[in-house]
Parts: C-alpha cells; sequence; structure tokens
C-alpha cells in the first residue's frame, strides 16, 4: 500500500505535470494567413478589393471569438503585392513560407502568377487556397495542397457560349462570326484556347483571334483590327486598364457589333466602370458573382462592404471572404493550425450557408483535384442607371433581375 | 486598303505623342550626357497635375497647359538644383557619371511609391471637352484629342528646334553639349544651363501630359511603359537630336499600328524591338545621331 | 603692380599632383611666354588661372583680387580670357556662331560688333567661311576660329595654349604674327603656353620655363634665348 502510494503519486504527478504542458501551448496562438496579391499594377483596384473583403472576414471571425477549437486562436492576415508578376509571386510566397510561417496562403489573382505560386505551396506542403483565379491546370496537377474556390476557366468559356445559344433562341438572332479579342497571358489564352474550339463546335466563323499585351499604351491598332473584320459578337478577356482603353475606344471609333462578352476580370472591376461610363453600354459579362443576386444575407454583407470601402463587393472579394470563412470552418473542423491536418480537412469538408451563403450556390464543396464542384457563373448586362453604370444579371433565366429583359442585340452606334 | 492607311495615319498621330514624350529625355541627354530614369516618374507628375485641373476646374484640357508645363519646368529645374547637382559636382572629373543614373532611378522609385500612397493604384480618366470626340474622314476615324495632341507636338518641336538654334541661352545649351568645358571658358554657367535644360525637358513632359489626359488614363506607374518607349526612341533617333526623337516617335507609331494589321498585337512589341536592334546595328548613333565621342 | 598674380599654386587632378608650388607675375601690356616639354604642367596651370581646376594650395590674384576660389564664369566675366589647348571649338556651330559663343558674357556684349570687325580684319579667312560647321574647317582656320572667339570676349588678359601645335611652319608664322598684332593694337596683355620655343620667345618679352610641375627658370627673351641649357633642353643645338 505503502509502496502504491509512493509510485502512483510521483507517476501521476509526472503525468499532471507533463500535461501541463500540452495545455500551455493550447493556449491561444494566432493562425498566419499569407496573401499573395496584386497592389499595384494593372491588377491593382481587384487586388485591394480582395484585401479589404480579406480584412473584414478575418475582423468579423476574430471578433466572434476566433477559433473556438483552438481556444479562441485570432486569424492574423499578412499581405505581400505580387505586382502581378509570377517571380515576385514565387519569392514572395517562399519567404511567407519560411520566413513567416504562414500556416496557410491565398491569392493570386492572376492566374499566370497563382500557377507558379502554388507549385511553392506544394512542395512545402502548405495549403492554398484560390478564391478566382481560373485558368484550369491550377488544379489539373494532382496537387493536393491546392483548393479553388471559383470555377474554371473551361466552365466560364462554355457557359458564355450558353449564353449565347439561348440569347440567340430567345430573341431569334443569327450569329455567324465571332472574334476574340484577349490580353496575351495565362488567362486571356486561357480561355482563347477554349473559344476556338467552341467556335468550331457550333460553326462559328472566327474572324479575328487578337492577343495583346495588357500593358500597352496604345490599343488602336486592336480596335482598327477589329472593326475591320465586322464581327457578329466580340468576346473579351481584358484587365481593367486595358478594358478601359479598348471600351473606351471601341465606342470612339463606333466599333458596331450585336453583342460583346467579356470575361469578368477587369470588366467587372469598378474602376472600369468609373472610367468607361457610358461607353460600356449593353456590354454581358460573365462573373461568378453579382451584388444584385437574390441570395441569403448578401445585401446586408454588402451594404456593410460597401459602407467601409465606398464600392460593391464582386466577384474577386466575395470568394476571398468565403475563402476566410472556409479557412475558419477547416481550423474549428481540424482542431489544429497543423498543415497537413488542415490540408486532410480541407479536402474532406463541406461548407454551407452562413457567410458561405452570398455565393451564387449553396455550399463549398472540393473535388480530389481541389476544385470547388459546385462553382456556378452568372451573366450580367450593363446599363446606365442615372449617372452609375448598373450590372444586372440576366443568366441564367432562372436568376435574372425580375422585371429586366436583356437588349439584344444591341443598337447600332 | 483603307485599314491599313486607318492604321498609318493613327500611327503617325500616337506616335508624335511619343516622340513629345520623348523629347525632354534627348534634350537632356545630349545637354548633361545623363540618362533620366526619372523621366517617366516626371510625366506621371504632369498627368496627376492635369488630371486634378480639369477635374477641379471643368474647363478645356489644353488651358492646363500653362500651367502645368511651367509647373513642370520648375520641378525639374528644382531637382535637377537640389538632388541632382550635388551629385554631379562630386563626379565632374568622371567620364561617365554612374552615380548620377543611380539618383535619378532613386527619384523614380520614390516618386512612384509616393503617388501611389497619395493618390493610390486606381485608374483615373477624365471626362473632358474633347474626350471622345472623332474626327470623320472617309470612314476613318480619328480621335480628336490624338490629332490634336499630335499637332502640338509639331508646334514645340518646331519652337523648340528655333529656341536651340537662334536664342543666346538655346546656343548656349548647344554649346554646352558640344564641350562644356570650352562652353565654361565662354563664360557659361554649367550649373545654369543644367537646370534649365533639366527644366526643359521636364517641360515636354507636361506638355505631353496635357496631350495624353483627354484620352488616356492616368495611374502611379503609368510613367513606365511610356519611360520604355521613350528610350528606345531617343536611341532610334539619335542621342540629343530633337527632330530625331519626333521622327523616331513616329515611327515606333506606325510599326506599332501598321504591324498590327498584320499581325497579332503582342508580336507588335518584338517587330519594335526588332526594328530598334536592326537600326542600332547599321548607325549605331541613331538616325539622327552624330558620331560623338562621349 | 601686376596684373596677373601667381603666388605657390599647387594643383593636379584627383590624386594626381601637377603643380608644386608655382610662382608667376605677368604685368599690364606684357607679353609673357611659359615654355616647357609636354607634361611640365603647362595646360594644368592655365586650367587652375581659367577656374576649370581648384588649387589644392596657394592664391591667384587678378587686378589685385583673388580668383582662384570663383568659378570659369565669373573670372570670364572679369575679362581673364583662356583659349584651351586644341582648339575646342563648337564642331556642329558655324565659325559665327562660335564667335557669338565666345561674346557670351555680359562685359563682352557691348563691343559685339567692333570686336566682331576686328576678328574678320585679323583673320579674313573667317569672314568668308562664316556660315561654315567650325568642324568641317582646316587645322589652321581652326585656330584662328579659336583666337577669335578670345577676342570677342573683349580679354584683358589672354592666355593661349599651345595655339601652333599641329600647324604647318607657315601658318605657325601666321599665328604667332596676329598675337603679336593683338597685343600691339589692342594693348591686350598675353600669356604664352607653348612648345616652340624660338617663335614665342620672339615675340615675348619675358618667358618662365616649366619643368615637372616647377618654374626652373625666369627672364627676358633675349637672355633666355642665348641661355645654353635652353640651347641643349629646347632647341636641339
Amino acid at each position: 500500500m505503502k509502496m502504491f502510494k509512493q509510485l502512483v503519486v510521483p507517476v501521476v504527478a509526472l503525468a499532471m505535470l507533463a500535461g501541463s504542458f500540452g495545455f500551455a501551448q493550447a493556449a491561444p496562438d494566432t493562425v498566419k494567413i499569407g496573401n499573395i496579391i496584386p497592389l499595384s499594377g494593372p491588377s491593382a483596384s481587384v487586388g485591394i478589393q480582395g484585401k479589404q473583403a480579406r480584412e473584414m472576414a478575418v475582423e468579423e471571425i476574430n471578433s466572434a471569438g476566433g477559433i473556438k477549437s483552438l481556444g479562441g486562436a485570432k486569424l492574423e492576415l499578412l499581405f505581400a503585392d505580387s505586382k502581378g508578376d509570377p517571380t515576385v509571386g514565387v519569392t514572395e510566397a517562399e519567404r511567407m513560407i519560411n520566413s513567416e510561417k504562414v500556416h496557410l496562403l491565398t491569392g493570386c489573382w492572376n492566374s499566370a502568377v497563382t500557377y507558379p505560386t502554388t507549385q511553392v505551396a506544394e512542395r512545402y506542403g502548405i495549403p492554398f487556397i484560390v478564391p478566382v483565379s481560373v485558368r484550369d491546370t491550377i488544379t489539373e496537377r494532382g496537387f493536393k495542397n491546392v483548393f479553388r474556390i471559383a470555377a474554371k476557366d473551361g466552365w466560364w468559356a462554355k457557359d458564355q457560349f450558353v449564353f449565347l445559344d439561348d440569347m440567340k433562341k430567345e430573341f431569334n438572332v443569327d450569329i455567324k462570326k465571332v472574334a476574340f479579342v484577349y490580353e496575351n497571358g495565362d488567362w486571356g489564352v486561357g480561355f482563347a484556347e477554349k473559344w476556338v474550339d467552341l467556335a468550331k463546335e457550333r460553326g462559328y466563323e472566327v474572324v479575328l483571334n487578337e492577343p495583346y499585351p495588357s500593358t500597352a499604351s496604345d490599343l488602336t491598332p486592336v480596335v482598327i483590327k477589329l472593326k475591320r473584320a465586322k464581327p457578329d459578337v466580340v468576346f473579351m478577356t481584358s484587365n481593367a486598364a486595358d478594358a478601359i482603353l479598348l471600351t473606351n475606344t471601341m465606342a470612339e471609333m463606333k466599333v458596331n457589333v450585336k453583342a460583346i462578352i467579356s470575361s469578368g476580370g477587369g470588366h467587372a472591376d469598378p474602376s472600369f466602370l468609373a472610367a468607361a461610363g457610358q461607353n460600356a453600354e449593353y456590354l454581358f459579362d460573365i462573373v461568378e458573382w453579382e451584388a444584385d443576386l437574390n441570395r441569403p444575407g448578401l445585401k446586408e454583407t454588402n451594404d456593410k462592404y460597401k459602407k467601409l470601402y465606398g464600392h460593391n463587393l464582386n466577384g474577386e472579394s466575395v470568394d476571398a471572404y468565403a475563402a476566410m470563412y472556409v479557412i475558419k470552418e477547416a481550423l474549428e473542423q481540424a482542431g489544429s493550425n497543423d498543415p497537413e491536418a488542415l490540408r486532410k480537412t480541407l479536402s474532406e469538408i463541406q461548407v454551407c450557408g452562413g457567410k458561405v451563403g452570398l455565393l451564387a450556390y449553396d455550399c463549398i464543396d472540393f473535388d480530389e483535384s481541389g476544385q470547388n464542384k459546385n462553382a456556378s457563373l452568372v451573366i450580367v448586362q450593363t446599363r446606365t442607371k442615372g449617372k452609375e453604370m448598373d450590372r444586372i444579371t440576366v443568366w441564367p433565366k432562372n436568376v435574372r433581375r425580375a422585371g429586366y429583359t436583356p437588349v439584344f442585340p444591341q443598337p447600332e452606334k | 486598303m483603307l485599314g491599313i492607311i486607318e492604321a498609318l495615319i493613327n500611327g503617325i498621330l500616337m506616335g508624335s505623342i511619343y516622340g513629345l514624350t520623348a523629347v525632354g529625355l534627348t534634350l537632356i541627354f545630349g545637354v548633361m550626357k545623363v540618362i533620366n530614369f526619372a523621366h517617366g516618374s516626371i510625366l506621371m507628375v504632369g498627368m496627376f497635375a492635369a488630371y486634378w485641373f480639369v477635374i477641379l476646374t471643368g474647363w478645356n484640357p489644353y488651358f492646363a497647359i500653362p500651367v502645368v508645363v511651367p509647373l513642370l519646368f520648375w520641378f525639374g529645374y528644382y531637382m535637377q538644383s537640389f538632388i541632382i547637382k550635388p551629385i554631379f559636382e562630386a563626379e565632374k572629373d568622371v567620364r561617365e557619371p554612374i552615380t548620377v543614373i543611380i539618383v535619378t532611378t532613386g527619384i523614380w522609385y520614390v516618386l512612384d511609391n509616393l503617388a501611389l500612397m497619395i493618390f493610390g493604384a486606381e485608374f483615373r480618366v477624365a471626362k473632358t471637352s474633347v474626350t471622345g470626340q472623332v474626327f470623320e474622314f472617309y470612314e476613318m476615324y480619328f480621335l480628336l484629342p490624338k490629332v490634336i495632341g499630335a499637332g502640338i507636338t509639331m508646334v514645340c518641336g518646331i519652337y523648340l528646334y528655333w529656341f536651340l538654334k537662334h536664342s543666346r541661352m538655346g546656343k548656349a545649351i548647344r554649346a554646352t553639349s558640344l564641350d562644356r568645358e570650352a562652353a565654361s571658358l565662354m563664360g557659361i554657367k554649367q550649373a545654369k544651363i543644367y537646370n534649365v535644360a533639366f527644366g526643359l525637358g521636364s517641360a515636354c513632359c507636361g506638355m505631353a501630359a496635357c496631350v495624353l489626359i483627354p484620352f488616356y488614363y492616368v495611374y502611379p506607374t503609368v510613367g513606365v511603359p511610356f519611360d520604355i518607349k521613350a528610350f528606345i526612341i531617343v536611341v532610334l533617333g539619335g542621342l540629343g537630336s530633337i527632330p530625331g526623337a519626333i521622327l523616331g516617335g513616329i515611327i515606333v507609331g506606325i510599326i506599332e499600328n501598321v504591324g498590327a494589321q498584320f499581325m497579332a498585337a503582342t508580336w507588335t512589341e518584338l517587330l519594335l524591338y526588332g526594328v530598334f536592334l536592326f537600326v542600332l546595328l547599321v548607325k549605331p548613333s541613331g538616325l539622327f545621331g552624330q558620331k560623338h565621342d562621349y | 603692380m601686376s596684373l596677373l598674380n601667381i603666388e605657390n599654386i599647387s594643383a593636379g587632378y584627383g590624386e594626381i599632383q601637377v603643380l608644386f608650388g608655382i610662382s608667376l607675375h605677368v604685368k599690364e601690356g606684357e607679353i609673357v611666354s611659359i615654355i616647357g616639354a609636354n607634361g611640365a604642367g603647362k595646360s594644368t596651370l592655365l586650367k587652375t588661372v581659367s577656374g576649370l581646376i581648384k588649387p589644392s594650395s596657394g592664391r591667384v590674384e587678378f587686378a589685385g583680387k583673388p580668383i582662384h576660389e570663383l568659378p570659369p564664369d565669373e573670372i570670364v566675366e572679369q575679362a581673364l580670357i583662356h583659349v584651351p589647348e586644341g582648339r575646342r571649338l563648337f564642331s556642329q556651330m558655324t565659325v559665327y556662331e562660335n564667335l557669338e559663343m565666345g561674346a557670351y558674357s555680359k562685359h563682352a556684349e557691348v563691343g559685339f560688333a567692333k570686336n566682331l570687325g576686328d576678328v574678320h580684319a585679323l583673320f579674313p579667312r573667317l569672314k568668308e567661311r562664316e556660315k561654315q560647321l567650325a568642324g568641317t574647317l582646316s587645322g589652321g582656320e581652326q585656330q584662328m576660329v579659336a583666337i577669335g572667339r578670345g577676342i570677342m570676349a573683349q580679354p584683358r588678359i589672354l592666355m593661349l595654349d599651345e595655339p601652333s601645335l599641329g600647324l604647318a611652319p607657315v601658318l605657325k608664322k601666321d599665328i604667332f604674327a596676329a598675337i603679336k598684332k593683338i597685343a600691339e593694337t589692342y594693348g591686350t596683355t598675353i600669356v604664352l603656353v607653348e612648345q616652340d620655343v624660338v617663335n614665342s620667345l620672339a615675340i615675348s618679352d619675358r618667358a618662365y620655363v616649366m619643368e615637372q610641375g616647377q618654374i626652373v627658370m625666369e627672364g627676358n627673351s633675349e637672355q633666355l634665348m642665348a641661355d645654353p641649357h635652353i640651347k641643349t633642353a629646347f632647341l636641339g643645338l
């Protein structure tokens, strides 16, 4: 009996001592999230909006008590400016992982930057959430650490053509010739490749296939060519700066087509609408989200964001916002900030409703390749509303804004 | 065929405006033998000045010229006087003033980042009374601000040429660019000439800025693409030659526009560099350049 | 009382010292030669006087006022004019424009027309070639323009650095004759730096001999012409 006491007490005491170390480590830590996005250069305005959305989400999450399963650990955001440059993205990822010791990464808006930067994350086994960045191949490399919320560009391109099919039917208009005008980076080229196949399937004649450098100081030559080609429909993929130049020049040179279908990106950027104004009238844009969608909680969140930052949410900011909530859910479920545990949780998790319900669909659910299988898209048309430009959801028909009939084809200038 | 003519004329119009941005650079190089890497940033400052002038007064953008051009002249004059000159003096005996080049690069970064902090990264477009107005001619469309811009470039080019050839200060500037020591011995104050040259170069940027604002957007790093083109133009046209800068600009504009009719716009940049390298191989001092031993 | 007083001047280029305590003086109306071999430091001396180089020690006084700390343009304004070695014309400017540049300083503006007339009288060929680019002239003509530029500056002292260098003997004679004429007609004080000892001593009143950055001999021209050291060193006798 005495021996038992003499043995058990020290053992229990030792166990408690050892156990207390475990408790000490469970005290609130911060979970570091690295974000590599363009804060300068042609995509800066979208990058900054993404930053603002992340900050708003993290502020909400932290003031609601942080990650409860980690003892109230707070999320900490670190930002790096990719400048829209892939080499900078890669260097920053290395720095964030090795020096800053981030637990997760998100980014990078520009597909060309996301592609190599996610490779760095994969190499180090750090989970990387891609809110937008549509280039298909980002989730087609057999990587385990890359998770994308938005739809792939193959889906975007396909939907643009399906939309056109529906418009032709609805308004009884014939389309024969199409033109492709796109920025010559990863993103634009990715779209163009799909467009060529899709056009071939439907028997359209491609009268112009024109890549151009996004940073060009003068895009008049492109517009002259476009005008001469006389297409029925123009498909465009541009960043904000070039979208502004092209749209204004096309209006000035009176380029008359039946419809212009753009691919989000620069055309969805508020600064594009502000700068192009009425010249953007009747433009169709495909996005994965729009502020007039009929979704629960959307209006309140958008109003809060608009009050803080002065403009509406858009595709990138909404996905970035949702990404923070997905990260929160994953951390809660994993109960750990260990990268491998997080990765596993992310691959299995299904995040529905709540703040994620803002999106045009109900749940975020990543398949084996890391692609969110529920991602879907909508098409909007730009119309003047008083002094501003309004983007009105028109397709799929079941989410079209009540009382609005799309204008197709657009009137002559 | 009409498409090519339209492209050609557009090339000449836009090219002259490129040339205007390059004139300042070539002037500064010709006189001071210094490559001014801050040139694009000075253009950016001019563009923001013109933008704010238009936004705040709502007047015709060309009324900004009497405000922005002198403003930039003094900006450049004092930048030379207070920042560049001390470095220059320290390197007086050195044949290639490398430190000065580094300083101008530093000014470039500082100005661009200051603008980024103060104005933010967005693209701003000023809606002016001439914005979007088109000039139609046989089914070819030409942007009115570009036509006016090209006209202003020609006037500036002629004025500068006259100034350098016939005015006392102009001749002193020419003398200094030919032989600065001999010029000192004529009683020409070197420091003053450099200040004036830098001021003039910056004033040219100011003029280019007023010409660009009616149809181009402004943002903190807008100087960079123009700067790169300006360097190509300056080398193409001959370092220190003002007609060379304008002609070089027109050539670049034509290559960009006409080239794009035959190949994707992506390739016209390559074509441009190709032509540039070719000219350098055949006539290294540029089209109008002199064989100088610097 | 001298017009130009150089006291113990030391100067050089960066780390390399060329002048070691030079002292000399020039009286108004004199023609003084400074002779010496290549590399003796003669050009450096003139550059120090005209302000292109700052001396490391010593003083230069012109008309009683110190000038060794003044910039070149202010020294020119005082009518101390330096015609540099190798002519240094503005090659892409015309003969006329070069002469115009000579008269750039304020004090020279007044007498522009008269000085131009004098230059044309002295060098008629320059009037013929007025509109020609200076870089296309012959060596002799270029030297005339260089001296003409000096005259246009309305000099009180004219310092000429090797004006006869590289010219054919006939032309040399013309140049020296012109210099003598300038001194006689206008009373201009002349400082003549030369390697051509015979011709320069022939037109000067006094001379200094420089060797390796120092004055090694001085005296009036006749004395020096007869000096055996000079004869061996410079006249090859």
